[in-house]
């Protein structure tokens, strides 16, 4: 059994008595995309950086190329890509200083791909940090967090102030460079459709418990929103993902009839996460 | 397995301590005085003064680059990032240091270099107290700047058995440093914190505090308090209140030179602090424009001239009713000086917002923010000093009349 690139082991993290992340189990292997779905405050971002060491879980542990997070040696930081929601730390540089500075802490550093995807994002190596786009700055960070080919990529909502279409030729170029490269990577994002689109799983998260984790297939196959008029319809055999007055989520349906079920219908992503939330 | 790197120390280093705002504007003003010391070698209280604020600036400017590691997390994450940008630090801190031991062999006089460790300590606690709460930079750096002139104007020779007990005191602040804290850790406010600063300007005073009072002076001196905040009247206030107090003690220990000077150095230090508030919210411009009080921008722009206008004076007053007061007790002082002084605060204060009018670029900003600062305190205290005729005060009032003609001209070119 190979090793996972990152693995959650009942993570929990507490923030004024408010369960942020509650017994979280997750591993990223190589080659798995996952997609990290969630609404706002339901502990992406904090699962995401507890990876990263910059966040340490009040319970369980996070290991991350078989180190512990909060303890990455640097050989393995080199393998590790990482965009935050909001990049910062290059203000005052122009693109082509920035990438200068950046490339020489990695001596993986791809020159090929960094010209390549400049130029395919119009973004001017001239121009100053300070002055471009919240779009074109994600973007930058983008290309600093994947010319170096990393084995694990960490996304924090990379492509959410991209323009629809740098945001579908990014993610595209982006999942099939790094799945290319056997890498791992685990994203969150709002763009249902994104997920869609390039993920391998998803993991949804809510009230910061894990609530479903799973082949995007597997969750597109078994999720069903199960209609009744009484709540005495019997759905043991099935794990419950919500439930309200006269209809459930459930995950684990196979094709079967349910007694006194008026319908069962699937439900795209985003109806799923609606759903959820409503 | 990682190469060797081939980066040269000073990669980036023009980008990082230059070329952001809050680090240069420190950091500038470090170079120039640490030059400027060269040159004050022969006049003691103003090198002292000067080996102080070069030594704590640039402490101030390290202390800046730490916020912005605790809120980026590339510092964690790229091997080396952190070390390189710091390393920098160190080099501009022995630099500086260096500047300063050769202005002191220059000068000869050893008690300076009693000045140097001080200034040294004060910057180690600035720096190391910054690597770990970043909240903290604007009430440490002020505090620190404030004790530190208080040391040099109130303290004729700091003694030498201080350079023994400094050295110890950096050592044990290092101790502590490395057990007890978590110096560089990223913190998910650091970024807000930064931010807060470049946007709204540091403001040593909490925001709530003095605000009950503040609202109409805001309220009159606006639209330049929509620029600089509600630091504006909170400024203002404790000025009021610091020129009540030396006047009070100025009863029974005569300090009427110390008041003046501390007077003199605060309200400047508070200009700038407004300056480079407003500078920071030059993007504000849009929203203000938009209002229904104004006709047009450029009328907008005249607005923010007489805002400055008002606040001229308002200082001028203030230093002539304290200036008069100390005089009371210290009778050597005539109408002229105090007249010519209180004239000169105010030109200084036109002259300031003229120079924030005309520069866009925020280095060449510092850079004449510092200039313009040294010569609004030579020139203010040189009238209270000196100016005691009539030639002088029709000088001054020229003088004055000139700067707020400078100052209505340039809110064109805003």
């Amino acid at each position: 059994m190979t090793q996972p690139l990152l693995s959650y082991k009942n993570v929990s993290k507490h923030y004024n008595q408010r369960h942020v992340l509650n017994n979280i189990n997750l591993s990223v292997e190589s080659g798995m995309v996952i997609g990290l779905l969630g609404k706002n405050g339901a502990g992406k971002t904090t699962l995401l950086r507890s990876a990263l060491g910059l966040i340490k879980p009040d319970q369980g542990e996070v290991e991350i190329l078989g180190d512990l997070s909060h303890q990455l040696s640097a050989s393995n930081k080199a393998k590790i890509g990482y965009v935050a929601q909001q990049t910062f730390g290059y203000e005052g540089f122009k693109i082509a200083d920035a990438l200068a500075l950046h490339r020489s802490f990695y001596p993986n550093w791809d020159m090929q791909l960094e010209t390549k995807w400049l130029a395919r994002f119009e973004l001017n190596p001239s121009d100053a940090i300070n002055d471009l786009s919240i779009g074109q700055r994600q973007t930058l960070a983008l290309i600093m967090a994947m010319a170096y080919r990393p084995q694990l990529l960490i996304l924090d909502e990379p492509v959410a102030s991209l323009d629809p279409i740098a945001r579908r030729e990014f993610m595209s170029d982006l999942f099939d460079l790094a799945l290319d490269a056997g890498s791992g990577i685990i994203f969150s994002s709002h763009i249902t459709s994104d997920i869609e689109r390039v993920a391998s799983h998803i993991a949804l998260l809510k009230d910061g418990e894990l609530l479903l984790l799973d082949e995007l297939e597997v969750i597109r196959d078994t999720v069903r929103k199960v209609s009744f008029k009484e709540s005495t319809v019997d759905l043991s055999a099935y794990k419950v993902l919500n439930q309200q007055q006269n209809c459930a989520i459930i995950y684990g349906y196979t094709g079967e009839t349910i007694p006194h079920a008026l319908a069962i219908n699937t439900l795209s992503l985003e109806q799923l996460f609606v759903e959820l939330h409503g | 397995m990682m190469q060797a790197s081939t980066r040269p120390w000073y990669q980036g280093a023009v980008n990082f301590w230059l070329k952001d705002v809050g680090s240069a504007s420190y950091f500038i003003a470090a170079t120039i005085t640490s030059f400027l010391c060269l040159i004050a070698t022969g006049i003691e209280e103003l090198i002292t003064l000067m080996i102080m604020f070069s030594t704590i600036c640039m402490y101030s400017a390290i202390a800046w680059q730490s916020i912005k590691m605790q809120a980026t997390e590339w510092q964690t994450l790229v091997a080396g990032y952190r070390e390189h940008v710091m390393f920098q630090g160190k080099v501009f801190i022995v630099f500086s240091n260096l500047i300063s031991i050769l202005s002191i062999i220059i000068a000869g006089n050893i008690n300076l270099l009693v000045t140097l460790t001080l200034a040294n300590l004060i910057g180690l606690i600035i720096w190391f107290l910054n690597r770990s709460f970043s909240h903290l930079f604007t009430s440490v750096c002020y505090l620190s700047f404030f004790i530190a002139t208080l040391v040099c104007v109130l303290i004729e020779q700091l003694p030498i058995w201080l350079i023994p007990v400094n050295v110890v005191a950096y050592i044990a602040i290092v101790l502590a440093n490395k057990n007890f804290s978590s110096a560089y850790k990223w913190r998910s406010d650091s970024l807000t914190n930064y931010r807060n600063g470049l946007q709204s300007g540091w403001s040593p005073i909490p925001s709530g505090l003095l605000s009950n009072y503040g609202s109409s002076i805001n309220k009159g001196l606006f639209p330049l308090s929509y620029f600089v905040g509600s630091g504006l009247s909170q400024y203002l206030i404790l000025l009021t209140l610091l020129c009540t107090l030396g006047v009070a003690v100025n009863l029974f220990y005569n300090i009427t030179e110390h008041v003046i000077f501390v007077l003199t150095l605060t309200l400047f230090a508070i200009v700038s602090l407004s300056l480079w508030s407003k500078v920071q919210k030059h993007n504000s411009w849009e929203l203000l424009s938009t209002l229904p009080i104004y006709n047009s921008s450029y009328s907008a722009k005249v607005a923010l001239s007489n805002s400055v206008l008002k606040l001229a004076i308002l200082v001028a007053m203030l230093c002539f009713v304290t200036a008069s007061a100390l005089s009371l007790v210290n009778p050597t002082f005539l109408l002229f000086n105090i007249l010519s002084y209180s004239l000169a605060c105010s030109a200084g204060v036109l002259l300031s917002f003229a120079i924030g009018n005309v520069c866009k670029n925020i280095n060449l900003l510092s850079f004449f923010m510092c200039i313009s600062f040294g010569l609004n305190m030579g020139l203010a205290n040189y009238m209270f000093d000196n100016g005691d005729s009539v030639s002088k005060l029709t000088l001054m009032v020229a003088y004055t009349l000139a700067m707020a003609a400078i100052n209505r001209f340039t809110a064109r070119y805003l």
